[in-house]
């Protein structure tokens, strides 16, 4: 049941971030979004049975289950990727502002300060 | 079989054209033509069979078998004629076109021609009626495209052309489905025999409706007739093989083909002969108008096939032989007075009527081709085009409908037949009358194709007597009915005849009259044209668009985000509200350890909302990342856990390397902002929460799971069951995975290529402060030193992670990342001026990753399918050992995630040459170098 909490303060965090003003928190967003998810995918797999799912001698009972695990693995990679694409993006420029309001005033000084 | 020789033939033909191209150029046409008419022979080898005894051969080979979509070849008469026309005058177009084209540059052009005379073929020939629509589509996009060659002027015309058809054959696609949804067949005999058609008659005419539209579209019959004037925007051989002879004929065959079911339902009948007739007038009209002769050939085709239309919905089995039969003949006289007319341009350089004065004086051959093939179009005796006007004259006697409208029927079609035999004069006339004498030459070979088509016009009106079985087994197929009557070149005096007479009466009047006829109807007859009222839709669907999208088109990203999150918020409110039933919690699903972790996690959360800095950020991202490493741990996933620690270390490292260009601290955000993204969190974190609660943990292991477990060992070999489902079982998953994994390696490489090249690297005047990554940069030597052993250490690590995979937690993808950490740390203590490797070893990795991990997916065919792995299991010194090519498998994904992380790692990392940055000191303000700002960037 706590799991649900801390999923739900992950999504949370990774909305009010994503929301925020510049690529950077945007990026930051993304990766408190996908280990949210990731967690909620293996949480699918039920949390009461945690043994580590490997074949021994002593049967199944209490395994947990494997097939979310391998979900979540294949998730973190790809996200993975996604965030570095991300970050890619944020840094071809040297400021990685999204309000573009900004970047024309900046721009607008830059003018002026060429003419003087 | 036969029928399978003669499609594969085309079929090569369209395969072969690259190769061809370079070898033949153009002259290729001559063995496109000998194969179109190997293939014809092909198909001609059983006719005796479908003439006699209508039971031509069939092939048929499941394709979809849980929808029962078969690909169902059958020959009938239909198919017989329509095959004779595709490959008959196909291999003449074909032949044309080896003089006509220019020297160069013409693969696209046969490649699109061969293509469509297979769709065509397959078209006709094919009982199923999915197939049949697939077929449609084809000829529809080959039209497309053959247009579109003709560079700008072919541009949108082509697109007008494409919109129309492609409408129609939305049309066709919603009759092709509500058909099989209904008769639960798609066989097309079975349908035509299906007992529906009479126990539902709304059912019937709705049908009979769409198959018209779509009909329509591809004919070009009024309302959709525009596309083909505007289509003469292509070159003569496309004109005249598609819009004189094969495409527009595919909405006459559909119409044929389905006339059984709709010969006797009412609104079929009504709208064919009205619409048709219409058309007819309305064609010829223009056409008569017309200076440009490709022009006024296009109307003459659109009046031509409403004059088909009108015939086919009459119905009866005469009506039908006779539109049968005056299919062959336009097919013959259009294109070739489509070729002639391309000669003429080849002559003379224009088109125009009024500028071809004389011209066929001093090229008897063309200008006694022209004759015969505008004689057939006018139905003068003794051509083909007289039997068929003859007889589909005698037809109209037995139309449906009340006793009025036959008269009625009959005066159109006159007026319509008065109207055709003057712009035939009228062709004929200008080429004949005048004083022109420049001509260029043009080959002799030029000339034999539409020559050829003409006098097959002359003969078959001779042997018309060898003709008429054809049509019997035709008229047959597309009306169920037997023929009993007999075409005869001369049909004896009746009516009819003199119907004929006045029409070549009055229609030599309207040629004799032609300067007076001239004043009339030589101007704007109708307010707009077919083309302004169709562009004016589509600009006004565009506009719509526009406006639509308008209304959440937004630059930033927060606030484009903003948008969807608000709806997966409202639809959570709805869930919510709707109080699901829940099962109860199947055991203890909390331990300990979750409370002291989540109480460790809130802190870092609350602090990332609130941190100032962008490296007090990145700690408190990584403390997330490690903590959530301890959690997986605690829910039993080992792999996942270490597959977790590895990203976050690589996340860091990279965001540092991304971070060092940056300004130390983030931008401000006023306090509405705030608030505001705070109120989409808050709730959204309490759904996601709530949802997690209420749909996890409440059943047992599922089935999926236990089957996994149980049989990991058997089949694979491995006991680490996670591992095995990635390798083994749902190996056909990581495979897609690691190509989205390379495709954003690649797109990551492309980003900073182009976003150099740009040269997006210039700073404005803005003063920062030390930027955030500066402040570790001289702390670097620790990191140095370290490196020293840890890389070696890593590579060894990640070989051993790698081969015990299957059995303890491990695998392809833990081992790369793990080098990848000490590739990464490597890059942390090193001078950024420089790529630590060279700038082609990502990509090398990366498609050697990919090759292995698809060998040895493709090398499980060899046990049994795609990706099955093979097992090898031998002893030496005491133990068995147990390799599977999974473990290949796993080698490619090793190299390939390297390779991804190195492309990512070596471009993010270096300093730009055009970054002139220099640190001049360290109390705060950095100098740009890079030159001043152009105009044009600034107003970015």
């Amino acid at each position: 049941m706590i799991i649900a909490v801390i999923v739900g303060c992950l999504f949370a965090g990774a909305i009010y971030l994503i929301l925020q003003r510049g690529m950077i928190r945007i990026a930051f967003g993304f990766v408190l979004l996908t280990n949210a998810i990731n967690l909620f995918l293996l949480s699918t797999g039920g949390t009461t049975n945690r043994e580590q799912p490997f074949v021994s001698k002593s049967g199944i009972e209490g395994l947990a289950d494997p097939l979310p695990q391998s979900f979540v693995l294949t998730a973190i990679v790809i996200s993975f990727a996604i965030t570095v694409f991300l970050l890619t993006l944020s840094s071809i420029s040297p400021n990685d502002d999204t309000n573009h309001e900004h970047s024309v005033i900046e721009a607008a000084a830059i003018k002026k300060e060429e003419e003087k | 079989m036969n029928m399978i020789a003669a499609l594969s033939i085309t079929g090569l033909c369209a395969v072969l054209t690259p190769l061809l191209e370079i070898y033949a150029k153009r002259k290729a046409g001559y063995l496109y033509a000998t194969l179109f008419i190997v293939a014809l022979g092909f198909i001609w080898i059983d006719a005796d069979k479908v003439i006699d005894q209508n039971n031509g051969p069939t092939f048929s080979r499941t394709w979809i078998e849980n929808l029962d979509i078969n690909f169902t070849l059958q020959l009938n008469g239909l198919g017989l004629l329509f095959s004779t026309l595709i490959l008959g005058i196909g291999a003449l177009v074909l032949f044309y076109s080896s003089q006509y084209l220019p020297k160069e540059n013409n693969s696209s052009f046969y490649a699109l021609i061969c293509v469509f005379a297979f769709a065509m073929l397959g078209l006709v020939l094919i009982d199923d009626i999915i197939i049949m629509f697939i077929f449609w589509e084809f000829t529809t996009l080959c039209s497309f495209f053959l247009i579109s060659r003709s560079g700008h002027s072919g541009y949108l015309p082509s697109l007008r052309t494409l919109l129309l058809t492609g409408a129609g054959g939305l049309s066709l696609l919603s009759v092709v489905t509500a058909i099989r949804a209904e008769t639960n067949t798609s066989s097309i005999t079975e349908i035509l025999n299906s007992p529906i058609w009479n126990e539902r008659p709304t059912f019937t005419a709705t049908m009979a409706v769409l198959i018209i539209i779509a009909a329509f579209t591809k004919s070009a019959q009024f309302p959709f007739h525009a596309w083909l004037p505007d289509a003469m925007a292509a070159i003569m051989p496309v004109s005249a093989y598609l819009h004189a002879a094969a495409m527009v004929k595919a909405g006459i065959f559909l119409l044929l083909r389905f006339s059984p079911i709709f010969s006797s339902t009412p609104i079929w009948n009504l709208l064919l002969i009205s619409l048709g007739l219409t058309t007819m007038i309305m064609g010829a009209v223009f056409a008569l108008q017309r200076d440009d002769l490709k022009e006024l050939l296009a109307y003459s085709t659109v009046s031509q096939l409403g004059f088909l239309v009108a015939t086919i919905g009459i119905g009866t089995k005469l009506a039908i032989a006779a539109a049968i039969l005056h299919v062959l003949a336009h097919a013959l006289f259009k294109s070739s007075l489509f070729m002639s007319a391309g000669v003429l341009d080849k002559l003379t350089g224009t088109r125009k009527l009024s500028e071809l004065g004389g011209i066929a004086r001093k090229v008897p051959l063309i200008g006694a081709t022209i004759i015969i093939s505008c004689l057939s179009m006018a139905g003068v005796f003794p051509l083909l085009g007289f039997i068929s006007k003859e007889y589909v004259l005698k037809s109209l006697s037995d139309s449906p409908g009340p006793e009025w409208t036959t008269p009625l029927i009959t005066l159109s079609m006159m007026l319509g037949s008065i109207l055709t035999f003057a712009y035939c004069g009228k062709i004929v006339a200008s080429i004949y009358v005048g004083n022109r004498s420049e001509m260029r030459t043009v080959n002799k070979t030029l000339n034999y194709a539409p020559a050829v088509a003409g006098l097959l016009g002359l003969f078959c009106a001779f042997g018309i007597k060898l003709i008429d079985p054809l049509l019997v087994s035709t008229t047959f197929t597309s009306s169920s009915m037997v023929l009993d009557k007999n075409f005869y070149l001369w049909p004896g005096v009746s009516k009819e005849l003199g119907y004929t007479a006045i029409i070549y009466v009055l229609g030599t009047f309207l040629i004799w009259r032609r300067t007076e006829l001239g004043s009339i109807i030589n101007r704007q007859l109708f307010p707009g044209n077919g083309v302004i009222a169709f562009e004016a839709i589509r600009k006004s669907l565009l506009n719509l668009g526009v406006r639509v999208r308008n209304i959440t088109s937004v630059d930033s990203p927060p606030r484009h985000l903003a948008i969807p999150l608000l709806l997966v918020l409202t639809l959570g409110f709805i869930l919510v509200l709707s109080t699901p039933k829940l099962d109860p919690v199947i055991g203890s699903a909390t331990k300990p350890t979750d409370w002291f972790l989540a109480g460790l996690l809130i802190i870092p959360i609350g602090g990332l909302m609130v941190a100032r800095t962008r490296i007090s950020a990145l700690v408190l991202l990584g403390t997330i990342g490690v903590l959530l490493t301890l959690l997986f741990f605690t829910l039993g996933a080992p792999d996942v856990g270490f597959t977790q620690l590895l990203i976050e270390l690589l996340t860091v490292i990279f965001m540092m390397f991304s971070l060092r260009r940056l300004p130390k601290k983030f931008h401000r955000t006023n306090k509405k902002r705030k608030v505001a993204a705070a109120s989409i969190a808050i709730p959204f974190g309490i759904f996601a929460g709530l949802a997690t609660y209420a749909y996890t943990g409440r059943r047992e292991l599922s089935n999926v799971g236990k089957y996994y477990l149980e049989n990991a060992k058997e089949e694979t070999g491995g006991t680490n069951v996670v591992n095995t489902i990635l390798v083994d079982f749902r190996a056909a998953d990581t495979l897609v995975e690691l190509t989205v994994f390379a495709t954003a390696g690649l797109a990551i490489m492309a980003a900073l290529i182009s976003a150099r090249v740009l040269g997006a690297q210039r700073r404005p005047h803005v003063k920062h402060a030390l930027t955030a990554a500066d402040i570790f940069k001289d702390n670097n030597i620790p990191v140095r030193v370290v490196s020293k052993i840890i890389i070696p250490l890593s590579i060894v690590m990640s070989i051993y992670l790698m081969l015990r995979g299957h059995y303890e937690p491990g695998g392809g993808f833990i081992a790369a990342l793990v080098t990848s950490v000490g590739i990464a740390i490597l890059y942390l203590g090193t001078d950024h001026r420089n790529f630590i490797h060279a700038k082609w070893l990502p990509y090398l990795f990366i498609g050697c990753g990919m090759a292995i991990a698809l060998i040895s997916s493709i090398s499980g065919y060899l046990s049994g399918s795609f990706l099955r792995p093979l097992h090898l299991d031998f002893q030496a010194m005491g133990f068995t050992f147990n390799l599977s090519t999974s473990i290949i498998f796993d080698t490619g994904v090793y190299f390939a995630v390297i390779g991804v992380v190195l492309a990512a790692i070596n471009r993010l990392s270096s300093d730009s040459p055009h970054d002139k940055v220099q640190i001049s000191n360290h109390k705060g303000t950095i100098e740009d170098l890079a030159g001043p700002i152009t105009p044009a960037e600034a107003s970015l």
